[in-house]
């Protein structure tokens, strides 16, 4: 018990934050009116074209560094409420899975979740699996739920539901037994290019006792890992470490990534508070009419075998697809994309003006990152060995030819294969199999003479998918190290990217440098 | 440089840059004042975006009876604070277990280890107050986390300032030693 005051002062805006958080609440407060306003001071000391860059792995970031201090971010999930009764449970990250149990409950679904670090899961021998009969008809056994963005559990009366659907999957209260109850579980997966940018979740009903997770290791396969930059940046550099860092060194890895994101010139509110958001990925699509630039940052990651991890973000450009655009945004004073936005997170700057970001944790992405390694080692490096071990067949298979890509099996193979090359440490031979497999499978094409957004030649293994979207692994052919991994807009038209030319990158990780090093601040170029 | 008075009736005949004073003014005292209510930095931050935007949107409605803004905006503040309060009790709790996992300490960490001692000190410090009755701790926040008088409290709270006396009176006897450090504060009690 204290009887003094606390000092506050590091709670409260500094000066250069209360100026921005003035201008936004200017901007906020006359936005009634004409809106032509010149831009405010603060933003017009920012070089132009410094700015920029909210990605998938900015968020992550962005979360990491409220845990290490404290400053606005979102939360790990939300619970809203339905129209006309029941609530809507939107996870946002695979966090606080106690939370969410608390939130499930007081829906009055009984739930056991666990959220488990990348390439884990549960034991399955923990629980009865059981199915839950629907009062309308129907019932609920178990389910998958996997992809980008947010998972969306509705808990209501199953017959509304059906009409609305807009969750991943609805828990009626009314379908479950006093001795039901529900099982969630699941981790982060790679998508796009991030190795934490998707999840995989299971759901199943339950009878009786439910034990306790106990955590192991995801069936070979389903590698849980982040992609690490390979090769040289535009030279020769320290090659590609071969072996995990032993106890006490770290993984270092330098990545670029180039996000296409959308400007609305007018701003919108967005969020509880209607602060304007001006720059964020969700305005653009069908319905938004932002304008389209691509947001480049530069990541490094030191990751030592105990999971102790250290991350710094620089923004580096903000590129709009039109001249028009990019004149149109510097005269607006080049507002910052919203996970730079300094009103909104620990944004600081470098030493040339850059506005960075970083965090340190001690065992966020758990321990078991460099696990895969033996996985890996032990894979066959004979392409179609390679895929078949990765697809579960044995060699005596009597069907062993490669299943389309737009086959669920081939989508599968594909993505694992994948998955191989973005692994941070393989070796040359697992690498050119990998390749190879990949090539064989009927939908999936290989390109040569491409050049990646650091502007290196290599050859690309391309993938386009349904609307529009699809998936280019530029990699180096004569050593099969992944170059850039970029998730593309083949087709505007039918991927609704109004604005947007055909082979637009809409997210593309760029690999440019790998090394063990010896602390968390060192990097392998001489010098630092 | 213009007074509270004369910023006020800029912002209400529709200045936005008036308001923006207003706002560098007072931000700090307001974010000071939702901090201490609420131990929570985001919270505190939204709520304090909060009490500007509702100044603002009912600001032809509402007139300066001191001559600064901050009982004003300190009485704003303290309904935000208790509509808040419920609705985010949830989040928070959740926050609060994320935040405590996983930190170490690096030589660009030393801000955020700071914002988190301060927060500690304000959920330690702050619990017996927390405590009281709705009524004498609003009172009381505002004696402690503002530099109102009493006769600023009573209007900021719309109450007769005997009540604000009597109020900080009981809350004193309930807390006894917990009572916070005021001494260097109410210059103006005597005033009024």
């Amino acid at each position: 018990m204290s009887n003094s005051k606390p000092d506050l002062s590091p709670l409260l805006p500094d000066d250069a934050t209360l100026k921005a958080r003035r201008a936004e609440l200017v901007d906020a407060v006359s936005s009634g009116g004409s809106g032509k306003r010149p831009a405010p001071g603060w933003r017009r000391r920012a070089p132009r074209l410094a700015l920029g860059a909210a990605t998938a792995v900015a968020v992550i970031a962005a979360v990491l560094i409220f845990r290490a201090g404290g400053d606005p971010t979102p939360v790990a999930f939300a619970v809203e409420p339905q129209e006309g009764g029941g609530v809507t449970i939107k996870v946002y990250s695979l966090e606080d899975a106690p939370g969410v149990e608390d939130a499930l409950e007081d829906a009055g679904i009984p739930a056991q979740v666990t959220w488990l670090p990348p390439g884990m899961t549960c034991d399955e021998t923990r629980f009865t699996p059981s199915i839950a009969k629907l009062p309308g008809g129907g019932s609920l056994g178990g389910a998958v739920m996997a992809g980008p963005g947010t998972l969306t559990i509705s808990v209501a009366q199953s017959q509304r539901a059906r009409r609305e659907s807009v969750a991943n999957i609805n828990l009626d209260p009314a379908a479950f037994r006093a001795d039901q109850s529900v099982v969630l579980f699941g981790s982060p997966k790679p998508f796009g290019g991030d190795p934490e940018g998707g999840y995989e979740a299971h759901f199943q009903v339950a009878e009786g006792p439910v034990e306790p997770c106990r955590p192991v290791s995801a069936p070979a396969g389903s590698i849980g890992s982040i992609p690490v930059p390979k090769g040289a940046a535009g030279g020769p550099s320290t090659p590609a470490p071969v072996q995990p860092p032993d106890p006490g060194q770290f993984l270092y890895t330098k990545t670029k990534v180039v996000q296409l994101q959308g400007w609305e010139p007018e701003g919108r509110g967005a969020g509880p508070m209607d602060k304007p958001r001006h720059f964020t990925t969700n305005l653009l699509g069908p319905e938004a009419d932002a304008l389209p630039a691509l947001v480049s940052t530069a990541k490094e990651v030191w990751m030592a075998p105990d999971g102790k991890t250290r991350e710094r973000e620089t923004l580096e450009q903000v590129e709009f697809l039109s001249t028009g655009d990019q004149e149109r945004w510097e005269d607006a004073g080049s507002p910052p994309p919203f996970a730079y936005d300094p009103t909104e997170h620990a944004v600081k700057r470098d030493r040339s003006g850059q506005p960075v970001k970083q965090y340190a944790s001690r065992s966020w992405r758990g321990s078991h990152e460099f696990d895969s390694v033996i996985k890996l080692s032990r894979l066959p490096t004979e392409p179609e060995a390679l895929r078949l071990a990765i697809e579960n067949r044995g060699s005596g298979s009597s069907s062993s030819d490669p299943a389309p890509a737009g086959t669920e099996r081939g989508a599968t193979t594909a993505e694992r294969l994948m998955e191989i090359l973005t692994e941070p440490i393989t070796s040359p031979a697992l690498r050119a199999a990998a390749v190879a497999a990949l090539a064989e499978i009927p939908g999936i094409g290989v390109e040569q003479g491409v050049t990646d957004a650091a502007g290196r030649h290599g050859e690309a293994i391309t993938w386009v998918r349904d609307r529009g979207f699809g998936r280019r692994l530029i990699f180096d052919p004569r050593t099969s190290d992944l170059l850039a991994d970029a998730e593309m807009i083949f087709d505007a038209g039918a991927a609704e990217y109004p604005g947007v030319p055909d082979d637009t990158v809409f997210r593309e990780t760029i690999y440019l440098q790998s090394a063990i090093v010896d602390s968390d601040h060192e990097r392998p170029d001489a010098g630092n | 440089m213009a007074d509270d008075l004369q910023l006020w009736e800029r912002a209400r005949s529709g200045d936005a840059e008036a308001f923006g004073d207003l706002y560098e003014r007072h931000a700090r005292s307001i974010q000071s004042y939702c901090l201490w209510r609420t131990a929570d930095l985001q919270v505190a931050e939204d709520a304090t975006a909060t009490v500007f935007l509702e100044a603002w949107r009912k600001r032809r409605r509402l007139t300066l009876s001191t001559e600064s803004a901050a009982p004003l905006l300190l009485g704003i503040a303290n309904n935000v604070v208790r509509r808040q309060w419920r609705s985010q009790r949830r989040h928070r709790d959740a926050l609060e277990r994320v935040r405590n996992v996983g930190q170490i300490p690096s030589d660009l960490e030393a801000e955020a280890i700071a914002r988190i001692d301060a927060i500690r000190q304000l959920r330690d410090g702050g619990e017996a107050i927390r405590q009281l009755p709705r009524r004498e701790r609003e009172v009381l926040a505002l004696l402690a986390w503002s530099d109102l008088s009493y006769g600023e409290i009573a209007k900021a709270l719309g109450l007769p300032i005997g009540t604000v006396r009597s109020r900080i009176a009981r809350a004193r006897a309930r807390l006894g030693d917990a009572f916070p450090d005021l001494t260097e504060t109410r210059p103006a009690e005597e005033v009024l």
